[in-house]
């Protein structure tokens, strides 16, 4: 009985707090329960009145939603079809294209659109199945591959129903979104529902909701809560949300949808079968904060679409597609949801007097307002580093003058007639204060650029013009060398406590530097650092070491000889130890960061590669010797804030035929290598390598 | 009159709040405490009391593997349950609490709630609430209806007949047993297990149907013992029985292309060629030679069997009628 009259007592106090005559909850818990029945009966007889279904509506919100998510759900079920593949990828870790997947139906005569997830390259064939069973066969049109979106079409002899598309403009943050998938079931939806959470996401090639996104909907759509379309669920492709892949995105609470308004823009470009990729324009900024810095060019390279629109290293981009920009993200905005052939029209502030760094002169600049109209490219030529073939004298730091120490032979410097103890003070009418200054300026220029160098020679100035040339790798005769003082190389081994094997670490003396006019009370010479990794034999023994004492002494190079934790191989675990030692070493003595070089031999070389690509920046030069790259090897493309150079050197014969292919695979990156071949049956050519450590520094 | 309206508001289409809905409905689940605790097994989990008799019902699991099962409601009173019965099959257990006073659901008359329907998931997951801490509340949608057996990737449950798949994560340890409840407050089903997919990993949440329970939880107070399902092993047909002679296995999921056919079988009369892919067997669609072995040993005996293959780019429905008789061969 009690259990009956419960409920019913429940429900009777929920409409007298409810009702607008009782403001208080409390008061209905006061009253007595023959009190609260008078009420009830009060509240009853009112409610004759027109008022009460007014009140019985604002109680049946919850109710009148789950109508319409019901009803939107039966709209959305008419254009949102199940795709099934055949021939998916066998990678068993990645999920894509692994099962059935959900399409939007976008043209009545049978066109569809789902996501790279469903139909990945390797889908032999794809299928459409609408809710009765009708199967069809799908052709793979065209893909999207900006926003992981393939057209398909089949062919239907009834035109399909297709979505009403919910516009840009009229979305809220808030608003309800139900998302509709296929992949459970063919006859029954797979419906999730939650809010738009924002709008313009991934630099405004989506809108985020928080329902659940998962491949069980990832290709349907993102309704509204009348059942028109906002977008198409997709993972988002490969680093346009700061991920590797969008998929990793599942279960989080973020899911994307590509607004519906923006493919359709696009459809008849993919109906006639163009592949959409993102388009790049080719700039480099200066800043490395988008959010508040302007958007001044740093490197425009040629080759790009900007540079071949007119734009130039030092333009600012103050608009772009008539919107005003101040600040890199907000040009980022614009650029990133554009194709390759896309145009886009931008506004450059250009100062039309040269610049200098005289803050008087620099107060009388004056700026002109340029137009440009840029076609966006699908990829750049890979960067290729302009080099003078200077190589400086050794430093720490930013602020020590950038002076020559020696001349690569046959190379621009060498035929414009520059000479060591040359003192470079300006380059254009730029002053330069350091070598990492120079280092930074060369690597903008184009690579056949003119450059005119202001050079100090024995107190006078003289100018001097050349054509800037590639990179050389190799090891030159004329390398300048230290007297041999091999007594003051010390032979250490450099614990840290987490290492196993401890590397064992040839240190020279740095001795004093050359330069007279350099008066600063520490005038020891920095040295250079090179790692050496030989076959795996576990801990390396002091004889070793004496092998590497005469090089290091020469040619001032700190050798670290570390040892494998495996005996047998190197392996992954051995990394950390690379990290230590460079703080071990660089707290023990001045180190010249330009001359920071990684060589391996046999299975070292392997490993040395592997230090490379892991420390990226870090190392200036791999040396790989009697062996090629390891097939395996990631080859970051050259870019202009990474130089790295590599050197091939074989000291038995018959393994030098490898090198070919890896010949191509450097010029496809863009970058530097050479092979020195005088070192045959040397079976360490330590000398070599000291001396190439020093070459690393040209300019 | 006043009366009169008030009664017929009451009873059938009174709205509540979402608030009310919860604290009106949390009252009727229980806290379950029993044996596990050790390698990784909770030793709770939640149920709903379903009678004026003080019935509990509840997922069977090794929780209930314990010589007291302890059940707390929400006001915090501790009854020591005992166990009426199992149902192996839906993985279903009857509790009683020998109580007449306790708040139960009225589960009689509810239908299946299409996707898009708002719920209340109420369970003790993880275990938070204590003593008298009432369940937590998560809120979501039914997202689809499907049999658990026709799902992505496979599962290993003996249930295989509809679930509801919910947008919510509501299937976590603690959760099993706890209710799901309409936003009119009604127990539409019964959160189950955790389950994962083997092939994606993809966790699912789900409950039963209400109405696929209660003729189960009938039988267990009728004292009818239910035996476990004899396990249905899965039985696959080679389709060289047909004549149809596939690419071989070369891969893990090697797509079903003919590579021959064999003379005077039902796959030549039935004009299969070389180089068909076969894209579905009947309404099953296959996508691997594995699958369609499978999707031919459901094929009801006797009857013909209709594939649909892949033809330059074409779509074609081939019949082969009748399979030999196979499955008789295979017994011998």
């Amino acid at each position: 009985m009690i259990t009956h009259t419960l409920p019913l007592m429940t429900r009777m106090r929920l409409m007298v707090s409810s009702s607008p005559f009782f403001c208080s909850h409390s008061l209905g818990v006061i009253l007595g329960e023959s009190l609260r029945f008078f009420v009830f009966l009060l509240v009853g007889l009112l409610c004759e009145s027109s008022r009460f279904p007014r009140l019985l509506q604002a109680d049946d919100i919850s109710i009148e939603e789950e109508d319409a998510f019901r009803t939107a759900v039966a709209r959305a079920e008419m254009f949102a079809v199940r795709i099934e593949v055949i021939g998916a990828a066998e990678a068993s870790e990645d999920t894509a294209g692994a099962g059935p997947s959900t399409g939007v139906v976008i043209g009545t005569d049978g066109w569809i659109i789902t996501t790279s997830f469903a139909i990945t390259d390797e889908t032999i064939e794809a299928m459409v199945v609408f809710p009765d069973g009708l199967r069809r066969s799908a052709k793979v049109v065209s893909r999207d591959r900006s926003r992981g979106l393939v057209l398909i079409k089949i062919e239907t002899s009834v035109p399909l129903r297709i979505p009403e598309p919910a516009l840009r403009q009229g979305l809220e943050v808030g608003q309800w979104t139900l998302a509709i998938g296929r992949a459970w079931n063919s006859k029954t939806p797979y419906v999730a529902v939650g809010i738009l959470s924002a709008l313009d996401r991934a630099w405004g090639k989506a809108v985020q909701t928080d329902a659940s996104i998962s491949p069980a909907n990832y290709g349907g759509p993102l309704c509204d809560i009348e059942g028109r379309v906002i977008g198409v669920l997709a993972p988002l492709p490969a680093d346009t949300a700061g991920m590797q892949s969008g998929s990793e995105l599942y279960d989080s609470g973020i899911g994307f949808a590509v607004p519906l308004e923006d493919i359709l823009s696009v459809l008849p470009r993919l109906q006639a079968g163009e592949t959409l990729s993102p388009g790049i324009i080719g700039i480099g900024y200066r800043a490395t904060d988008p959010f508040t810095s302007p958007a001044v060019v740093a490197t425009c390279r040629s080759g790009s679409p900007a540079f071949a629109a007119g734009l130039r290293s030092g333009d600012e981009i103050i608009k772009a597609q008539g919107k005003s920009i101040s600040r890199i993200a907000q040009l980022r905005h614009v650029l990133a949801p554009l194709y390759a052939n896309d145009t886009v029209h931008l506004v450059v502030k250009r100062a039309t007097a040269p610049r200098t760094n005289n803050t008087d002169t620099a107060s009388e600049e004056t700026f002109q307002q340029l137009p440009f109209t840029v076609t966006l490219v699908e990829s750049l030529p890979p960067y290729r580093r302009p080099c003078a073939g200077i190589v400086l004298q050794r430093s720490t730091g930013d602020s020590q003058p950038a002076i020559v120490s020696w001349v690569w032979p046959n190379s621009a410097a060498s035929a414009a007639g520059i000479k060591p103890a040359d003192r470079i003070e300006r380059i254009h009418e730029t002053v330069i204060e350091s070598a990492t200054q120079l280092s930074g300026i060369l690597a903008g220029l184009e690579p056949k650029a003119l450059v005119p160098f202001h050079i100090k020679r024995n107190d006078t100035l003289i100018d001097i013009e050349l054509t800037l040339g590639e990179v050389p790798v190799g090891v030159p005769d004329l390398i300048a060398q230290a007297d041999l003082i091999e007594d003051a190389v010390q032979i250490e081994t450099l614990e840290a406590p987490e290492v196993a094997k401890p590397p064992l670490a040839v240190l020279p003396k740095p001795s004093p530097h050359d330069d007279p006019s350099d008066d600063t009370t520490n005038n020891e010479m920095p040295l250079g650092i090179l790692f050496f990794f030989d076959e795996p034999r576990g801990q390396v023994d002091k004889d070793t070491g004496e092998l590497w004492r005469a090089a290091a002494a020469r040619y001032g190079v700190v050798v670290v000889l570390p040892g494998s934790t495996d005996t047998n191989r190197w392996g992954r675990q051995d990394l950390p130890l690379v990290a230590r030692a460079l703080d071990s070493v660089r707290s023990r003595r001045p180190i010249d960061l330009s001359r920071i070089a990684v060589a391996g031999r046999g299975a070292g070389g392997a490993f040395a590669w592997m230090v490379a690509e892991s420390f990226g920046g870090v190392f200036r030069g791999v040396a790989l010797i009697d062996t090629g790259l390891p097939r395996s090897a990631k080859i970051t493309p050259s870019d202009p804030g990474l130089p790295l150079s590599i050197l091939f050197c074989q000291t038995v014969a018959q393994k030098a035929r490898k090198i070919d292919a890896d010949r191509s695979r450097l010029e496809k990156a863009g970058l530097p290598f050479g092979q020195i071949d005088e070192v045959l049956n040397d079976p360490i050519p330590t000398e070599r390598l000291a001396a190439w450590v020093e070459s690393l520094g040209v300019l | 009159m006043a009366i009169a309206l008030f009664l017929a508001m009451t009873t059938e289409s009174m709205a509540l709040r979402p608030e009310e809905t919860i604290a009106s409905a949390a009252r009727k689940v229980v806290k379950l405490y029993g044996a596990g605790g050790f390698r990784g097994l909770e030793a709770y989990q939640s149920g709903v009391l379903i009678s004026q008799e003080g019935h509990v019902l509840t997922v069977m699991s090794t929780v209930l593997d314990s010589d007291q099962i302890d059940c707390v409601l929400d006001d915090g009173t501790r009854y020591v349950a005992t166990l009426v019965g199992v149902d192996p099959r839906r993985e279903l257990a009857v509790l009683s609490l020998q109580a007449t006073d306790t708040p139960f659901f009225d589960s009689n008359n509810i239908e299946r709630s299409p996707p898009g329907t708002r719920i209340f998931a109420l369970s003790n997951l993880f275990g938070v609430a204590v003593g008298d801490e009432r369940v937590s509340a998560q809120h979501g949608v039914i997202a689809t209806v499907i049999p658990l057996a026709a799902r992505r990737g496979a599962y290993e449950a003996p249930y295989r007949g509809d679930v509801y798949l919910l947008d919510c994560t509501t299937n976590n340890p603690g959760s099993p047993g706890g209710a799901l409840v309409d936003y009119r407050g009604r127990l539409i089903g019964m959160l189950g297990k955790e389950l994962r997919s083997s092939t994606s990993g993809i966790w699912i949440s789900y409950a039963i149907p209400i109405d696929e329970l209660l003729p189960a939880y009938r039988d267990i107070l009728d004292g009818k013992s239910v035996e476990p399902e004899t396990s249905s092993l899965v039985v696959r047909i080679d389709p060289t029985v047909l004549g149809v002679v596939l690419l071989p296995d070369l891969l893990d999921k090697t797509p079903p292309f003919v590579e021959s056919i064999l003379p005077d079988s039902p796959a030549a009369r039935a004009d299969v060629r070389a180089d068909d892919l076969v894209v579905a067997v009947g309404l099953d669609s296959v996508g691997s030679r594995i699958s369609m072995s499978r999707a031919l040993g459901r094929v009801p005996a006797g009857d013909p069997i209709q594939i649909t293959v892949v033809r330059n780019g074409e779509l074609i429905d081939l019949d082969l009628g009748p399979l030999p008789d196979t499955k008789k061969a295979a017994r011998q």
